[in-house]
């Protein structure tokens, strides 16, 4: 109460010294502002009216105590701005925590840049391949106490035991994005060192004299090394060269050369994947071209969870003896491929088909020129004095149906496939036939190669022995087979049968080794001679 | 809301379904759950640390995939999903995971899937996926990227599930 008595007196004395001198500034600054607003200069102006007289003691009082409050709410919100402050510090100061938290693990759940580079799956390039080595070796049958190599189902390899090897694959993969990619398969050979182009045929008459054509030619590839002594160069063979571009499943358009969409065998493709060593007649007699030139369009086609559909249809070069890089007619072959594939558990099923039909044409280009008749110019009369004439010297249309078929169940494979073929010549070949023997007439020279359809098929059962993880995943797989060859319909002097046997041991993801017997059977024993055995090893890498 | 369905019971009470047919509704109900337990066991089993999930970068759209079409991806013959591409990424082939992954998906030691992939290359030239020791890291920073783990490795946020094996 003192307090207060004491506190009144102080501020009505200071009212009454200071009260002019305020009033004053007063004036001045309330001339430009409002009453009761902040001015510029960050005063609060008073009303004019308000002030209070040195005399108004209970107004002076009561303005006091209502600028006291104010002073004490400023006080007061001051205090809790300053709590404020203090606890948004805290928040900001937690966040920062956070955010420093969470930086550190983006940082540690993000990829290195080593990691990402492993990931990329774009503009990853890979070399690989495959190769192996083979020992072949023939039992024929006995005439007079020794081996009778004489009979023509021999071909110069086949004879007596040997060691080949065909080459080494070489792949060379380039994934560009995540739709395109190419992929070349090169095969480095031995040949065409060796190669037998040509061997004469010669037809000894009972009547006396002989007729003779043909020669025998081996190519030979020896060269002298500068410095040292002799080596023998060997080929490059590009088996496929191939851009595809795969913006859906179901699409993906290839461009350049690639394998012809056909069967198991041809699709299995290196022998490290193929069950057998012995290679199918449809593939040794190349009923369809190993390889085309031109554009392919494929994609799958999938329908519930155990079913899919494959088709292809391609346009290429078709045969002829360039048609890796031109084509020699106009022709374009065309060809349709679809295949149906179903898995059930343990079960699958796959049924496919190849048609194709193409124009193979061989011919022969000379520059012909015509010249005035004292050969100092050309002739006037002709309208082009220099001229390329071409002249086809083989001509004929084919059409080929292949089909395949693959039962899997539990370890038992069983596939097989049928290849229908048709050649009608447009410019019939040239050859030597003896051919005709068959039919009472004589051997013809200057014979020409009839029409015909020819057709091969063969079948294998194979089953893969349930000891694969007692024997640490070495795959042992024992196989049986068939396979039949009819060459053509006009002579069916040279069908043939061949029934095989063997095993195939994977002892691991690289490494393939078959071994096998196989025994031909002549249709026409006066001809071919007798059955005759062969026996094939083979070991098969891929890296 | 309430009151109509308290109404609807009292008049589903009022003709006599719940005291003529309890039974036969009850019977059906408690058929249902154990057809449901018998043939969709898996999906009321307990989850598992263990358990192998199917993750994919959040950017990728569907939300669910049969085991079919895990195997498809993973074999690399399906490449897209409902129109968006879609890239496998493989664990380690040495690592358990990818053993169990091999062994669940595709029913093959792991032996055998190498022995898979030399073929393809060979044949097709088809190369397998791409490997990281860190499936879930791998999945984290690739877009349109598929990879499995085991939930006991699986932190929210970081992939989208969409199957558990």
């Amino acid at each position: 109460m003192m307090q207060q008595v004491i506190l009144t007196g102080f501020v009505l004395m200071s009212l009454v010294v200071v009260g002019p001198v305020s009033a004053q500034n007063t004036e001045l600054v309330s001339q430009p502002t409002p009453p009761g607003e902040t001015s510029a200069s960050g005063q609060t102006t008073i009303d004019e009216k308000s002030v209070p007289t040195p005399l108004d003691s209970q107004s002076v009082a009561a303005r006091l105590e209502a600028l006291t409050a104010a002073l004490r709410a400023q006080k007061n919100e001051t205090d809790a701005l300053k709590q404020k402050a203090v606890v948004q510090d805290r928040e900001l100061e937690k966040l920062s925590n956070e955010l420093s938290v969470m930086s550190e693990e983006h940082e540690q759940i993000s990829l290195s840049q080593l990691e990402a580079e492993a990931l990329d799956t774009v503009k990853r390039f890979s070399v690989y391949g495959f190769m192996d080595v083979q020992f072949t070796a023939a039992f024929p049958q006995q005439k007079n106490g020794s081996p009778d190599w004489s009979s023509p189902i021999f071909i110069e390899t086949q004879r007596r035991s040997t060691f080949h090897q065909a080459g080494v694959n070489l792949y060379f993969k380039s994934e560009l994005t995540s739709t395109l990619e190419t992929l070349v398969e090169t095969q480095f050979t031995y040949q065409p060192n060796g190669d037998i182009s040509s061997y004469p045929k010669v037809v000894h008459s009972n009547g006396g004299g002989t007729i003779e054509a043909g020669e025998w030619v081996r190519t030979s590839t020896s060269v002298r090394k500068p410095y040292s002594g002799d080596l023998r160069l060997g080929g490059v063979w590009i088996e496929r060269a191939q851009i595809d571009w795969k913006p859906r499943d179901w699409l993906n358009i290839r461009m350049g050369r690639f394998l012809s969409p056909f069967g198991i065998w041809h699709e299995d493709h290196g022998s490290p994947v193929r069950l057998t060593t012995h290679e199918p007649f449809i593939i040794s007699n190349n009923y369809l071209p190993n390889a085309q030139t031109g554009i392919m369009v494929l994609g799958k086609i999938f329908a519930g969870n155990n079913a899919d559909f494959d088709y292809a249809v391609t346009l290429s070069n078709g045969r002829g003896p360039a048609d890796e890089y031109v084509d020699l007619d106009s022709n374009k072959a065309l060809g349709l491929r679809a295949r149906v594939n179903i898995t059930l558990r343990d079960f699958s099923v796959s049924a496919g088909a190849y048609g194709y039909m193409g124009q193979y044409t061989d011919n022969r280009n000379a520059l012909h020129v015509y010249t005035n008749a004292t050969n100092s110019g050309f002739d006037p009369t002709v309208e082009q004095p220099t001229q390329w004439i071409e002249t086809v010297t083989s001509k004929y249309d084919e059409k080929i149906l292949a089909t395949d078929l693959q039962i899997n169940f539990k370890g038992i494979q069983l596939f097989g496939e049928y290849v229908r073929g048709q050649k009608k010549y447009i410019v019939p070949t040239e050859i030597f036939a003896v051919t005709p023997l068959f039919v009472g007439a004589s051997p013809d020279v200057d014979a020409i190669e009839p029409n015909q359809i020819s057709q091969a098929w063969y079948g294998v059962a194979a089953y893969q022995l349930p000891f694969t993880k007692a024997l640490k995943d070495i795959k042992i797989t024992p196989f049986v087979g068939f396979d039949h060859l009819e060459p053509s319909d006009v002579y069916s002097y040279d069908s043939v049968s061949l029934f095989l046997g063997g095993i195939n041991v994977k002892p691991s993801p690289y490494v393939t080794i078959k071994t096998g017997a196989y025994c031909i059977i002549p249709k026409d024993k006066t001809v071919l001679g007798d059955n005759t055995w062969f026996w094939d090893s083979q070991i098969a890498v891929s890296f | 809301m309430s009151a109509m369905n308290h109404s609807r019971f009292k008049d589903i009470a009022g003709t006599g379904f719940v005291g003529k047919n309890r039974r036969r509704f009850l019977g059906m109900l408690g058929f249902l759950i154990v057809g449901i337990v018998l043939f969709q066991g898996k999906s009321i089993q307990a989850e598992s640390p263990d358990d192998i999930l199917i993750i994919v970068h959040t950017s990728v759209k569907i939300s669910s995939i049969s085991l079919a079409d895990v195997r498809r991806i993973f074999l690399k013959q399906k490449a897209s999903l409902a129109g968006q591409t879609i890239i496998p990424i493989n664990a380690r082939k040495d690592s358990a995971l990818r053993r169990q992954f091999t062994q669940k998906v595709f029913g093959k030691s792991s032996a055998e899937e190498q022995s898979y992939w030399e073929q393809q290359k060979i044949k097709s030239g088809l190369r397998p996926p791409n490997e990281l020791s860190d499936t879930i890291r791998a999945i984290f920073s690739s877009k349109n990227a598929i990879s499995y783990c085991y939930r006991k490795d699986y932190a929210a946020g970081v992939a989208k599930i969409i199957l558990v094996l």
